[in-house]
């Protein structure tokens, strides 16, 4: 398909990633005819992973991107943790993908444009959101109420849990629902004591095995897509041959294809949304090739814009036409606005005193998690909404022999041995929405595709700072409870975006004169145009989002369908 | 010892005699099975220097050292392809501080030096470089090299440490024994 034909699709989906992967999968599986648009290459699940299981000796630098390379290519995505050269062919190209932002206000873009998006890449720590997360806003006055509660997305995070895969413990607590969980990854023997002492010292502040979208007990489901249990190897981001944790390539393109419904085209990027004035509908896309520019479009009678949070907010921006000059289904203004990320940048460490007889075998595919516990129950005076530690215990390895002194055959022995037990865990905390955080197109500035590039406008403010001030000191105390030594804290707050959680610029909302979307991630302006990424989201919590996008999607896939067939569209 | 007199010994082990014309055809021989080749980006000499001082900081025990597991050259071919023009420049112009601080110590040079004397040279720049406060300096920039080149090479990772490749079910509360090695981990990226 390389040019206009007369096809009209059921449904166009924009984006291949954690968020594309599932409206393709739920619209094909409802028997609709889905063009899925992907404006990266194509990647073949195993097949291109070309560093899946390659020791550092067969890499050329054993795993360094080189400098003048770095430099070149890569100034923003090498801040990224998981950039290396196991990965750098999934992440984008910097000089080819610019975007500006507000000097002084720094704001890290981190992208993977190809097949699967950053579902390939992504960290797999998957939780809810809560109650207390959807009324959050409405309590406290900041953004605008979201349009749905706990109980309307639960079912549907049953939903994708199951299919997903997602390990983790029953917890029963109510700022972290359980869910359809996988049996979990076990903690170490040391975690295992700071977890008792923690507990019983503070017993709202629990410690526990991360939740993460690893197959641990695969289900016939799973098994009959191809995918198989976790083996520890925790080189995931370089892609996984047992499709043993979740991505759009090992689970839900998989299932759409197997429907025969859904048709994929790479390498087609998306320049805007097509808007039909006389049947005030999206029609389809326009689509810029991105080797010969060559310009098409495609029809159809839905449009789902899955394409990353800032990438569907583009597209819209740039869906200019007389009735909406300013960006399509933009009439509330608020489209580009509320940008959010999870702050983070605290970190804190400690020393496990004994347990020098105990190691571990495998390479565990996920941390620990120590839910929040501000604002819980009891409103904390220092700041709204709350923050999450992420981390765990290990062993010392040979990379404490670049900062310790010594050499000759004492200092290598040593170094052959683990050393000393010990635990590091960051925070991750909730951002306010604010309308004065936000994106606009560039007016002079056209990447190579000829679309104007994205100005991001973003800082943390006061509530951020004082949630970042409050994670070192509980993170202190935390550790100190837990019964480590040496306990120390390192600040070195990250910048928006590289939490890599951005969200919020196409909010979700009750009202057309304050919101985007619809409780159905649907445009208030524009019936069958709908937005399933993070820029849905009416405020940004602190648990990792990706599951959420999921839930949120599939959600609006199931009403759109059914809208679909009843004529609303 | 010299390649060609590593060459020579072989040889004599043996029990052969062999014309210099032709040790200079077994050298190029080896080159080209890439077991052993000349310099590529640091001279003879700063190649000998590398050679001794990575020797010095991983040396040979019952587990292959530095040498034996190639780290001078791994870190003499990342200079010539990997390293940026400036990472270049200052790894050169730092690398005679070595030479620096032995002729401080009365040696004529650091390869001049007597084995004794290199040694003390090496644990002095290695005292400096973690003393409590210091600056960060070139020997600890280049003792990350080495721990980094010889922990990621086949040797280091498989015969000093242990590699574990699939470990298939994960097991958190394992007994160590005294003698147990720790396995390889590179982490997700590491900053050189």
């Amino acid at each position: 398909m390389t040019s206009d034909d007369n096809t009209v699709f059921d449904a166009i989906v924009v984006g291949s990633g954690m968020s594309g992967g599932w409206a393709a999968k739920e619209l094909t599986e409802r028997g609709l005819k889905v063009l899925l648009l992907e404006r990266g290459r194509n990647v073949t699940h195993r097949v291109d992973y070309p560093t899946d299981g390659k020791p550092p000796w067969k890499m050329p630098y054993a795993g360094q991107v080189p400098e003048a390379e770095v430099a070149r290519n890569y100034h923003v995505q090498k801040t990224c943790y998981a950039f290396s050269d196991y990965t750098k062919h999934f992440f984008v190209n910097d000089r080819d993908n610019p975007y500006k932002s507000t000097p002084g206000k720094p704001f890290a873009w981190i992208r993977g444009y190809h097949l699967g998006g950053r579902s390939l890449t992504w960290h797999r720590q998957s939780y809810r959101l809560s109650e207390l997360d959807f009324e959050a806003n409405k309590r406290d006055g900041h953004g605008v109420d979201w349009p749905i509660r706990y109980s309307d997305i639960a079912p549907w995070y049953d939903h994708v849990e199951t299919f997903a895969g997602i390990s983790g413990s029953y917890e029963d607590l109510p700022q972290l629902p359980d869910g359809k969980f996988q049996p979990p990854f076990e903690l170490r023997c040391v975690e295992k004591a700071m977890k008792q002492k923690l507990e019983s010292a503070f017993p709202d502040r629990r410690l526990i095995i991360g939740r993460t979208a690893h197959l641990t007990k695969p289900t016939d489901e799973q098994t009959a897509l191809g995918r198989a249990r976790c083996m520890n190897r925790l080189e995931c981001q370089r892609g996984c041959r047992f499709g043993a944790y979740f991505s759009s390539l090992s689970a839900t393109l998989p299932a759409a294809n197997r429907t025969g419904n859904l048709t994929t085209v790479t390498d087609a990027v998306v320049d805007s949304v097509v808007y039909d004035a006389e049947s005030e509908r999206a029609s389809g896309v326009q689509v810029v090739d991105a080797h010969t520019l060559e310009r098409r479009k495609y029809s159809a009678r839905m449009v789902f814009l899955c394409a990353s949070t800032l990438a569907s907010t583009q597209i819209l921006l740039n869906s200019r036409s007389a009735q909406f000059p300013d960006g399509l289904t933009n009439s509330s203004g608020m489209l580009g606005r509320n940008l959010m990320d999870h702050i983070g940048g605290v970190g804190v460490t400690g020393t496990v005193q004994g347990f020098e007889d105990t190691y571990e075998k495998g390479r565990r595919a996920t941390d620990l998690y120590v839910p929040r516990f501000r604002n819980v129950d009891e409103p904390d005076e220092r700041f709204l909404r709350g923050f999450g530690f992420q981390g765990g215990a290990y062993r010392e390895d040979w990379r404490r022999g670049t900062h310790s002194a010594g050499i000759g055959q004492e200092f290598k022995e040593q170094l052959q041995k683990p050393g000393p037990w010990r635990f590091g865990m960051g925070g991750f905390g909730e951002m306010l929405p604010d309308t004065r955080n936000r994106v606009w197109l560039d007016p002079k500035h056209k990447d190579r595709w000829g679309i104007p590039i994205l100005h991001i406008d973003c800082k943390l403010r006061d509530n951020e700072f004082a949630i970042l001030e409050a994670m070192a000191v509980d993170g202190k105390e935390t550790l100190e409870a837990a019964g480590l030594t040496d306990v120390s804290v390192t600040s070195d707050i990250a910048p928006p975006g590289l939490l890599i959680h951005e969200m919020g610029t196409a909010r979700m909302g009750h009202d057309p004169a304050t919101s985007v979307l619809n409780k159905h991630n649907q445009a208030h302006d524009v019936p069958n145009l709908f937005v399933t990424d993070g820029a849905a989201m009416t405020s940004s919590a602190c648990q990792n989002p990706s599951l959420t996008y999921m839930a949120l999607t599939a959600r609006a896939a199931a009403a759109a369908a059914d809208m679909l067939k009843e004529g609303q569209l | 010892m010299t390649r060609r007199a590593a060459i020579r010994n072989a040889v004599l082990l043996l029990g052969g005699a062999i014309p210099a014309a032709q040790l200079g055809l077994l050298e190029s021989a080896l080159a080209a099975t890439g077991v052993e080749s000349k310099p590529r980006f640091l001279d003879p000499d700063q190649f000998a220097m590398l050679e001794r001082v990575a020797d010095l900081i991983i040396p040979e025990t019952d587990t292959p050292g530095a040498v034996s597991a190639g780290v001078h050259r791994f870190i003499d071919m990342l200079l010539a392809e990997w390293a940026s023009p400036e990472t270049q420049e200052q790894f050169i112009a730092q690398l005679s501080s070595i030479d620096e601080r032995a002729t401080e110590l009365g040696m004529s040079g650091f390869l001049d030096g007597s084995e004794d004397g290199q040694v003390e040279v090496v644990r002095l720049l290695d005292e400096e470089a973690f003393a409590d406060g210091a600056p960060a300096t070139f020997f600890r920039r280049l003792k990350k090299l080495v721990l980094f080149a010889y922990f990621s090479s086949e040797p280091g990772a498989t015969q000093a440490l242990r590699f574990d490749p699939f470990p298939g079910d994960y097991q958190p509360c394992l007994p160590l024994g005294d003698d147990d090695r720790a396995f390889f981990w590179l982490g997700y990226s590491y900053d050189l």
